[in-house]
């Protein structure tokens, strides 16, 4: 090292701190770290605006009169629709996590042939929507229908959900356990159960918990089934029948059993956090031989690729190949796919805006309240799409006599409200990753708060930035109940598209905006897969 | 003069008062290390002193500007602070030179002043050329040194550095840290370093302050610190110490290992004055004497026997059993049980190298004064 005068030098910068400008005065008793108050603002505002479906539902149930929705809930088909929900989503909940948690174990952990190939094949279906792999199965095959068709289609169609968090879990666990378990008599089987399964088990229940999410506020698939559900039957009320307030009583009625499953998983969940011990090196274990368990294990893996795979793309295929052109005409693809993309890009936009205020206070500045504040807007997750389409547009024929009704920006901030979680947790992941230290260092450097944010905070969180937006544009291009319900007049996306094509029998023109559908959600489903890799667990990281 | 003066500062975190009351001024220039154990609440005053949290009382002047008192506050980035967190905490996605330019607005500096003053720096530091790589391609060490330049390419008031070196190997540890030490007295820099280390803040800082219950319990240069501790626990802290029974007379002190010369006592008792406790009174008055291992001389053999010397000054010495030897190349540390009184907790020994000792064998003791004496008090 060289002496320098350099050292000593003194820039144009004052000399004195604090010479320019003034200085931040505290009340003198409570000298007290000062409260982010525009980020509390803007987390209150969004808040609010989160709990604006929940808020006229609850103004609707009060206002119509308990008498009046009473006699629209307790009727029989109340009673048949709980059954048929209920029934479906725990036995496709079950099957994905049994399918989901035995395709990571065989991809991750064992020599089956051709691993790389089949974690990227098996991920493929979640770029396929749901109401896509139903029309490709019940297209071909009158038998697939009614609760075993729906069983069917929709486990082939929702597994990844399951696999994504299982696979990552399990490539991030300690492999010594196992070894440990091994050295301690522990047998194989054992070993599995208590050690493999367990470390996993928090990754599983998220994925459960996204399936049965999904099984609530699915429409498309199960329409194409004919499998009556309370979403299809809240949407007929609301498209058909134009019946609002029946459509309320029954939103309510899947709200609460929303709020049941969000709570059985908090509840199964408990308060065990799998740990590693240490800052160990991260170690591949050896994977595990399966010897003459190779075939079925590959002959399983082929098979679950073909089904959820093969036939609704092979499917569409087909239908776009047969179908000769049909007198039915809509809006063209270039200009729905057009469509697609702005309304994509700009509610992922706006949820990635949404959620960055509320994960900087969750995980920047946690406190008592502030936690509450973050925590309320899990609720949205409760919501499904269909519930929130006919609260905005209950709010809007209500209280503004029809304003903005089926108008772009409502069904924008409608999408934004409904994948809101699915920003957070991605915000929330990333910023949590980003050191604190590094914000102060460059305040002592001299840089304000916003400059700070800017310059260090964001560019770290990028890369979950973009995968916040990613999973929400995915969502979004894919969605179709809220679409149907919302969608301007005269305005197609690829989804809505091919439900009017569909629903018309018109198979031939349906499937080529299906297969544009995947080919477009396939982009954000590769960033997605490369950000999981990464080691996300849980993918919803509500901690 | 003081660069930075802290004055009755309390911090609390709920029921858990980390900082009491807490008092020390820095020298303009010098290095102060602020040591104490972990969860003494060193990295709470750092933080304090960076602006990163509010005290509850008390005020922290730097330079001559109130930073936090009564009424202000001075946010972080108004502070001219150089903060060197534990790990560096270079900005990962920014280049060495983006690093430490960082702090330098381009509207003040001008975009060709500010590459210079870079440039400047990294050479300073010894990195001159490493100004495009990432913090990812350097070693920890580099990385410290990045770090150090950002600080101060701020030409901040002060530089807080928060265990800068714990995360080094050890043999990188001490070549850091002589390359920092240096860095800092060229650039005349005043430096608040924390560590739990006591060698580290021995060795490199010009003053010591030792963090205990919320306060500074001693302020010194670190040979003051060593030969003049406050007190037994201070005396244990810094370094191996004996501490064992006497009885004070005057300037000499009788315990186990004979009679001692007792230098500047207490200091505390020296501000107290005269009259306190008629400390300075004739008499024979209880104390607590620190002997440290090296004031020790260790004879193999018993004072009857052919191995052990003349006896000095009369002085039979104290023969014990050696209970354990530890080796250490330059050195060896021995405990020894006195004979004497087998209850006694048994006295550190440092000897150098020399002739291999066993456990359980006989040997003599004798002490080399003068010694410092705490008198006890409250009897």
């Amino acid at each position: 090292m060289t002496s320098s005068p350099v050292l000593a030098q003194r820039g144009p910068e004052p000399g004195q701190p604090g010479a320019d400008g003034p200085v931040f005065v505290a009340a003198d008793k409570a000298r007290r770290a000062r409260r982010p108050r525009a980020l509390i603002a803007a987390a209150m505002l969004i808040a609010a605006v989160l709990a604006l479906p929940l808020i006229f539902l609850l103004i609707e149930a009060s206002g119509s009169g308990a008498g009046a929705d009473a006699r629209l809930i307790f009727r029989p088909l109340t009673a048949e629709l709980l059954w048929n929900t209920v029934r479906l989503t725990v036995v496709v909940t079950a099957l994905c996590a049994v399918i989901g948690t035995a395709a990571a174990w065989c991809i991750e952990r064992t020599n089956v042939p051709g691993r790389k190939i089949w974690a990227v094949l098996v991920v493929v279906p979640l770029a396929i929507p749901d109401f896509v792999v139903s029309f490709g199965w019940a297209s071909l095959w009158s038998w697939i229908h009614g609760f075993r068709g729906a069983v069917i289609v929709m486990t082939l169609a929702v597994y990844p959900l399951v696999y994504l968090p299982v696979a990552a879990s399990l490539r991030g666990a300690d492999p010594g356990q196992e070894e440990v378990a091994r050295s301690l008599g522990s047998g194989r089987v054992r070993t599995f159960v208590r050690i493999t399964l367990g470390q996993a088990r928090g990754a599983i229940l998220g994925g459960c918990l996204l399936v049965a999410m999904v099984m609530l506020a699915e429409y498309g698939a199960f329409e194409i089934v004919g499998y009556q559900t309370f979403t299809t039957e809240i949407f007929t009320e609301i498209n058909v029948a134009f019946s609002l307030p029946a459509a309320c009583a029954l939103a309510l009625v899947l709200v609460l059993l929303s709020l049941v499953v969000l709570a059985a998983e908090g509840s199964l969940r408990g308060r065990g956090r799998i740990s590693r011990s240490g800052a160990l090196a991260q170690r591949v274990p050896a994977p595990y031989r399966l010897g003459k368990a190779r075939i079925p294990a590959l002959a399983g893996l082929i098979a679950l690729t073909g089904l959820s795979l093969g036939v609704p793309v092979g499917s569409c295929l087909y239908w776009m190949a047969s179908g000769g052109r049909d007198s039915l005409t809509g809006v063209s693809m270039p200009m729905a796919a057009l469509t697609t993309a702005l309304y994509g890009l700009l509610s992922a936009g706006l949820a990635t805006l949404m959620a960055l205020p509320v994960a900087l206070l969750a995980v920047r500045h946690p406190g008592g309240a502030r936690r509450f504040l973050e925590r309320s807007t899990y609720l949205v997750l409760a919501m499904p799409g269909v519930v929130i389409a006919l609260a905005l547009s209950y709010f809007t024929e209500r209280y503004l006599g029809g304003f903005g009704y089926q108008t772009a920006p409502l069904l924008i901030l409608a999408y934004a409200i409904m994948f809101f979680p699915l920003a957070l947790v991605g915000v929330k992941a990333s910023l949590a990753r980003a050191p604190v230290s590094l914000d102060e260092v460059a305040r002592s450097l001299g840089q304000p708060r916003l400059k700070v944010l800017v310059r260090v905070t964001l560019r770290l969180t990028g890369p979950g930035l973009v995968a916040a937006f990613c999973l929400v544009f995915l969502s979004v291009i894919t969605e179709l109940t809220a679409t149907l319900i919302l969608i301007p007049t005269g305005v197609q996306t690829l989804a809505s598209q091919f439900w009017v094509y569909e629903t018309n029998l018109s198979y031939g023109q349906a499937a080529p905006f299906a297969l544009v559908m995947i080919a477009v959600a396939a982009i954000p489903s590769w960033v997605l897969g490369r950000f999981f890799d990464r080691g996300a667990a849980d993918p919803r990281m509500m901690t | 003069m003081t660069q930075l003066a802290i004055a009755g500062l309390d911090k609390r975190f709920g029921a858990h008062q980390v900082l009491c009351g807490l008092n020390l001024d820095v020298p303009a220039g010098s290095l102060t290390a602020i040591l104490g154990p972990s969860g003494s609440g060193k990295t709470t005053l750092l933080r304090v002193l960076a602006g990163f949290e509010h005290a509850d009382a008390g005020t922290v002047r730097i330079g001559s500007a109130v930073a936090d008192g009564p009424g202000v506050f001075l946010p972080a980035e108004r502070r001219r602070i150089g903060y060197v967190p534990q790990e560096g905490s270079l900005f990962p996605h920014l280049t060495v030179a983006a690093n430490v330019a960082f702090g330098l607005s381009r509207r003040k500096w001008g975009r060709e002043r500010r590459s210079k003053r870079c440039a400047d720096l990294l050479e300073a530091v010894g990195l001159g050329g490493l100004d495009r790589r990432y913090p990812h391609q350097l070693s920890g060490g580099q990385q410290q040194r990045v770090a150090l330049a950002r600080a101060l390419a701020i030409a901040p008031e002060v530089v807080l550095l928060d265990e800068p070196f714990a995360s080094l190997d050890a043999h990188l540890r001490a070549s850091v840290r002589a390359d920092v030490q240096q860095l800092l007295k060229e650039s005349g820099t005043t430096s608040v370093l924390v560590t739990h280390d006591q060698d580290e803040a021995l060795s490199t800082a010009d003053r010591v302050a030792v963090l205990r219950d919320g306060g500074i319990a001693q302020c010194a240069t670190p040979q003051e610190l060593y030969s003049c501790p406050v007190d037994a626990d201070m005396a244990r802290f810094i370094g191996e110490a004996n501490v064992i029974p006497g009885i004070l007379n005057g300037s000499s002190v009788q315990t186990l290992l004979g009679l001692l010369a007792v230098t500047g006592t207490d200091p505390a008792e020296d501000r107290a004055g005269p009259g306190r406790n008629g400390s300075d009174g004739p008499g024979q008055r209880p104390a607590m004497v620190l002997i440290r291992p090296e004031q020790v001389e260790l004879v193999p053999g018993t004072p009857g026997s052919a191995g052990a010397g003349p006896a000095a000054g009369g002085d039979t010495g104290l023969t014990g059993r050696i209970t354990g030897y530890g080796y250490h190349g330059h050195d060896a540390v021995v405990t020894v049980q006195p004979e004497r009184d087998p209850h006694a907790p048994p006295l550190t020994v440092r000897t150098l190298g020399g002739a291999a000792l066993s456990t359980g064998s006989r040997v003599t003791l004798r002490a080399r004064g003068p010694v410092i004496a705490w008198p006890q008090r409250g009897d």
